[in-house]
């Protein structure tokens, strides 16, 4: 019968949909295990280098009760009440950017300044502004038209070279004034400054003039109360400029704008208040902490072969920020220059065109270059060429910045790419020329993108060894470079020549506490790389 | 608002203000000199700043990291810089072109080496640092093994004969190949070995070519404990550095006694391959280099303590050589110096 | 800054001078671009004056064809013993990394929920910005001692007794202190994000026309994905195999770090052994001369230049090879 016929087709037929739906989810399953493959085995490998670097296994259980307590569930607390209030998430937002990249751009500052002798710093960073400010001062208080755009930076070079030159004979001037007043002049003159000009676009210029004198004359008190304490004028004044202003500024600015919202501030003083407070309480009861390698010492000192409790990176993180700001200074604007070229000025056809699409191969292809080989280019060009001593900072910063110039080309020319033409055209229909299109409409879109490319090349920068080998990048240095010219030294340096050392309280000990700061100053980087993208940034 | 009220409070303002900057700057100018321009004078005048640059044998390398460090801390403005090189290494790549202040070396410096240096202008001065007894080491799961002789040793490693198997060798060895880990040729280490174990060869090399050669001595020990069957040899420092993870073994000479490998047979002499460790200072930068002269000062006085012996692992200098070393040191700095083998 | 044209209010001309501007500003920007040819220039300089005079002096048939690498003690320069070495890390890596890397890809522009893929994207990506020295001390350090708890291993795949087929015992040795399947393994891991973005981006850009065709005919999820989406982005699937291959093959603390500085022929046909030993790649042997000697003359250091030209030759016709692949065979939809 026709009904029988049918059903048993239909019998057959879904008995056949049934395999096939089971081999599409084990299709299915098979996928997400090969995708999660990798970031689980490396999650697992993580571990246990934090394991060994943090030693948890080795704390009470009290110990983890005590923070629990104290930071765990406020800022627990804190993020549930946030949840639902958006308010309150913008002010927590701008508060942690201010309190913990304030803090971090203080002791980085701090820390960078005092190795290269603020002295130093301070005379070259005062020749280095004098002239562009001569430039655009001239350029505002005169009609005729000027060539400012590129006299800035070569100003800035005559600057530096002037700074150069006079550096020996009044350095020893220089030197009798105390190393605060260095800071004062590096740190919170910039600060005020910038205070200043973000009061008085609001208020007027009286308002910020005051407001800028509040901050210098708080700056100069700080140094007075700490001199008459004895305590480290110079830090607690980059703290008071880097970090206490912001802090204070956006609080404040927090607190009058958003009314809703201001509780939202509190959130980064929850996690420090909680750290500060858990750690108190332990060291006032004695509990038992973890017998972490992650400690100050580890921060601040100096390496130490034999004793691994002695051991520290200080010289080593201090000297990879300097190699990789050094870098980033040298292939930021020839990686822009050279992605603006090839995105808006190089036309698709003719002989002009077909240099570009070279160019571009080119580019491409440097980017697959395998490190080594820059090495040993920095090798060839820096000591051979030009015949600097071996392993010094330029040399260093110079080879990691050629290595990283292809990654800034590319992410740049994606970023220009992703602004649309419309705002180009209605520029140049406006009358602009193709220069003040891009510093004008362009530039502005693209610097994101920009910033993210060009955060996330040194971020991987600051891992690269193979090159610093071949350039032969000292191993054991007891203080950070003290100069571009000085030997330099780095991170993870550090951490491929310790690896041979097999000692358990270094193999399982130091050295993964080492590599647990080098992913961690990694990782920052990373994060503030996808905040730019993701709070600036165009959506493709 | 009102313009005699805006005057009022202006003048009040401006008032407070110079006043309030009167009174900082006035205490600040209390602050202003740089009296906390040095943070403790250790009993020293001036502080001793400068560069050091020391290369050369990774056998001494841990105790000129201990030495160099120490002394850091107690000076923070010589900034130190410290490299692996190897003794042959160092000479031939950086002290000869006159890169490097000093070049440790665990062997003397070769005739060829000392020509090298005078046409270049330098005159090394040879400063005796230490004792070290080099070791041989195999897996610690090598039970067929407790002791070996100098001959059977030469005999492993010799380029003419270069066995492949451990019974190639000794019958009662088992009959597996060799798993071999050595100093890289531009070592001290390595040339010492070949000079005392391996002599003379045929061959036109000097020693078998097969073996894993490396820098860090560390991966010898990591390398012979990975490996049931493998052999290698250190000094006697990153022996005790790789604790329990292989085996040393006893050494005998010419038919006598096996010797365990120990900081006191290599200062009495029973221990067959015990060899001096040194450091070769450039006499022109000696001369000119105060802070060097003091950071050689305190490296000889340094070599006696009893810390080399316990927490490093050589046999420390006697009271003799330091004198001789002191005195070597003066000579350098008046410029009088002359090495001799 | 005024961009008024002197010649008066109806003229559209721009003024001398913004067009001198304009020009300078032009070369400027130029020049910047003209920078990245001469850093390819100053590659292909630095090394060939270097490795030319290193192949004047060391035959390069020997250098190419020879077997046993021991610049020091035997003066040898053979370079294949690297070669194998690297080979071998590049197979096996590219066998943890090509079908993962796929599959991941897969589940990523087909399957995945845009806020799974929002978070799996960027975690794969951490894959590859872990600085390589630490990939190269987790190896050293943490996976070798894990596998070797596992290990020897051996397993009777064809018992004897069986006819026709010879018996076959499938054995993986205890692995040394160093050892290329440590050094492998971390590679994979470390290129599986190559192999996975591009290839995502090659399975996204094919039209969405061709999988609805695929429903409208009646096809299964699975049907679509294997047999309309993967054929369809084949030569960027096979661009980012090429460009993976050609990462592993450069990569260089791993290898040093995990592996050891034993160059050696590999062995046939016990093929496993090679993993269990230590081995020596072109990238490492660099290391290992450079640590040495990087500031003598004398074939070894010269050496040094030869083995790069030859890896930077080799990447970059992998490179090149990629781009080719990508342009060539890419569908027009």
């Amino acid at each position: 019968m026709a009904t029988e016929e049918t059903t048993s087709d239909q019998l057959g037929q879904s008995a056949e949909l049934r395999l096939q739906k089971l081999k599409g989810q084990v299709f299915e399953v098979a996928l997400v295990a090969a995708t999660l493959v990798g970031i689980v085995s490396l999650l697992v490998l993580f571990a246990q280098i934090s394991n060994d670097a943090f030693q948890p296994g080795t704390a009470s259980s009290t110990w983890f009760l005590v923070y629990f307590g104290t930071l765990v569930a406020p800022t627990a607390a804190f993020t549930l009440y946030a949840r639902r209030r958006p308010a309150v998430r913008t002010a927590n937002a701008l508060a942690f950017a201010a309190v913990f990249g304030g803090l971090l751009l203080s002791f980085v500052t701090y820390a960078v300044v005092d190795a290269l002798s603020p002295y130093d710093v301070f005379i070259y960073a005062f020749f280095a502004s004098l002239p562009p400010a001569l430039v655009l001062a001239y350029d505002r208080t005169t009609d005729k038209q000027t060539y400012t755009g590129p006299l800035l930076p070569v100003s800035i070079l005559v600057g530096i070279g002037v700074a150069a030159l006079v550096d020996g004979p009044i350095s020893g001037l220089v030197g009798i004034a105390a190393e605060w007043i260095m800071y004062f002049g590096l740190v919170t003159v910039p600060a005020a400054l910038l205070v200043a000009w973000r009061t008085a676009s609001r208020r007027g210029r009286r308002t910020g003039a005051v407001a800028g004198g509040v901050v210098a004359a708080g700056a100069l008190a700080v140094a007075v109360a700490s001199i008459s304490l004895g305590t480290n004028a110079s830090l607690l004044v980059v703290l008071y400029s880097a970090f206490a202003v912001p802090t204070g500024y956006v609080i404040w600015r927090s607190v009058k704008t958003n009314p809703e919202g201001r509780i939202g501030v509190a959130g980064p003083f929850i996690i420090l208040g909680g750290v500060l407070l858990g750690a108190s309480i332990v060291e006032q009861f004695a509990i038992e902490n973890p017998d972490s390698y992650l400690t100050p010492t580890l921060l601040l000192e100096s390496w130490d072969g034999l004793t691994a409790s002695n051991a520290g990176v200080y010289p080593q993180i201090v000297g990879s920020i300097i190699i990789v700001g050094f870098m980033a200074v040298l292939a930021f604007p020839v990686g822009i220059g050279a992605a603006i070229y090839l995105e808006e000025y190089a036309p698709d056809a003719g002989l002009r065109g077909r240099l570009a699409t070279l160019l571009e191969v080119n580019i491409s292809n440097l980017a697959g270059v395998p490190s080594v080989v820059y090495g040993l280019l920095g090798l060839a060009l820096f000591r051979r060429t030009l015949g600097f001593g071996t392993g010094i900072v330029v040399s260093a910063a110079g080879t990691l910045g050629l290595l990283i110039l292809p990654i800034v080309i590319v992410s740049t020319q994606e970023a220009l790419r992703s602004v649309p033409d419309d705002l180009r055209q209605g520029s140049y229909g406006m009358g602009a020329s193709r220069w003040q299109t891009l510093r004008e409409v362009v530039l502005p879109e693209a610097i994101p993108g920009t910033l993210t490319g060009t955060i996330l090349a040194l971020a991987r920068a600051i891992g690269e060894t193979a090159p610093l080998v071949i350039i032969a990048v000292a191993t054991t240095k007891y203080s950070p470079p003290s100069g571009l010219f000085s030997s330099a030294t780095a991170l993870p340096l550090q951490i491929f020549a310790a690896s041979a050392n097999a000692k358990p309280e270094f193999r399982h000990g130091v050295v993964p506490a080492a590599a647990v700061v080098l992913l961690i100053l990694m990782l920052l980087m990373n994060a503030t790389a996808i905040v730019i993208r993701n709070k600036y940034g165009r959506t493709n | 608002m009102a313009s005699s009220h805006d005057s009022g409070t202006e003048r009040i303002t401006r008032r407070k203000s110079l006043a309030t900057l009167a009174g900082a700057g006035a205490l600040a100018l209390a602050g202003c000199t740089s009296g906390d321009g040095g943070d403790g004078s250790d009993g020293g005048s001036e502080e001793l700043s400068g560069d050091i640059r020391i290369s050369g044998s990774s056998t001494v390398y841990p105790v000129a990291q201990e030495v160099t460090r120490s002394f850091a801390e107690q000076n923070p403005e010589v900034d130190f810089n410290l490299t692996r090189d190897g003794s042959g290494g160092g000479f031939n790549n950086v002290f000869i072109p006159g890169d490097s202040d000093m070049n440790n070396a665990s062997r003397p410096i070769t005739e060829e080496e000392l020509q090298r240096c005078r046409d270049n202008g330098i005159e090394p001065v040879e400063f005796f640092l230490a004792q070290d007894a080099l070791t041989v080491v195999v897996n610690n799961d090598a039970d067929f093994i407790d002791e070996i002789s100098l001959e059977e040793l030469g005999t492993i490693w010799s380029p003419d004969t270069a066995p492949e198997t451990w019974s190639d060798v000794n019958e009662d060895w088992p009959d597996e190949p060799f798993d071999l880990y050595g100093p890289a040729s531009t070592s001290g280490t390595y040339d010492y070995f070949i000079e005392a174990v391996i002599g003379e060869t045929e061959a036109d090399q000097d020693i078998r070519e097969d073996f894993e050669g490396t820098e860090e001595d560390d991966l010898i020990a990591q390398g012979v404990a990975g490996n049931e069957y493998a052999l290698g040899y250190l000094p006697f420092a990153y022996y005790t550095n790789n604790p329990d993870s292989v085996k040393a073994l006893s050494l005998s000479e010419d038919g006598g006694d096996p010797v365990e490998p120990s900081l006191e047979g290599a200062q009495s002499g029973n221990y067959p391959l015990a060899r001096p460790l040194f450091t070769y200072g450039h006499m022109g930068k000696i001369q000119e280099k105060n802070h060097l002269q003091e950071f050689i000062r305190y490296y000889i006085n340094e070599a006696d303590e009893d810390y080399i012996a316990e927490s490093i692992g050589y046999v420390p200098a006697s009271e003799q050589m330091v004198e001789d070393n002191l005195t070597a040191l003066e000579e350098a700095i008046a410029g009088e110096y002359e090495y001799s083998a | 800054m005024s961009n008024e044209p002197e010649s008066g209010v109806g003229s559209l001309q721009r003024s001398g001078f913004v067009v001198r501007k304009e020009r300078l500003y032009g070369r400027l920007i130029a020049a910047c671009a003209v920078l990245t040819i001469l850093v390819t220039v100053g590659i292909i300089l630095a090394l060939s004056g270097r490795a030319f005079s290193f192949w004047s002096q060391i035959s390069p048939i020997a250098f190419f064809t020879g077997t046993s690498w021991s610049p020091v003690i035997a003066e040898s320069y053979g370079v294949l013993p690297l070669v194998s070495g690297t080979l071998i890390v590049t197979i096996f890596s590219a066998l943890i990394a090509l079908p993962v890397g796929l599959a991941a890809a897969i589940y990523l522009s087909e399957y995945a929920s845009d806020k799974a893929r929002s978070i799996l994207k960027p975690a794969l990506e951490i894959l590859a910005g872990v600085p390589t020295v630490i990939y190269g001390y987790m190896a050293l350090v943490y996976v070798t001692p894990l596998i070797d708890s596992f290990l020897p291993f051996s397993v009777e795949l064809i018992p004897s007794g069986v006819p026709v087929l010879p018996e076959f015992t499938f054995v993986m040795p205890s692995l040394g202190t160093f050892n290329a399947l440590s050094a492998s393994i971390v590679v994979g891991i470390m290129i599986i994000p190559m192999v996975s973005s591009i290839s995502e981006d090659a399975l996204s850009a094919v039209p969405d026309s061709l999988r609805q065709g695929g429903y409208g005919l009646g096809s299964t999820k699975f049907d679509v994905s294997t047999r309309i989406v993967v054929p369809s982005a084949t030569s960027g699937i096979v661009a980012s195999y090429v460009l993976a291959i050609s990462r592993a093959i450069g990569e260089t603390m791993a290898v040093t770090m995990a592996m050891g500085m034993s160059p050696q022929m590999p062995y046939f046909p016990n093929v496993l052994r090679n993993l269990a030993e230590s081995s020596q790649t072109i990238t490492a042997a660099m290391v290992q001369i450079a640590g040495a000697d990087s500031y003598g003359g004398g074939p070894t250091y010269e050496a040094l230049f030869a083995l790069g030209l030859t890896l930077f030759a080799i990447t970059l016709t992998m490179n090149i090879l990629a781009e080719l692949v990508r342009r060539r065979f890419r569908e027009e939809y």
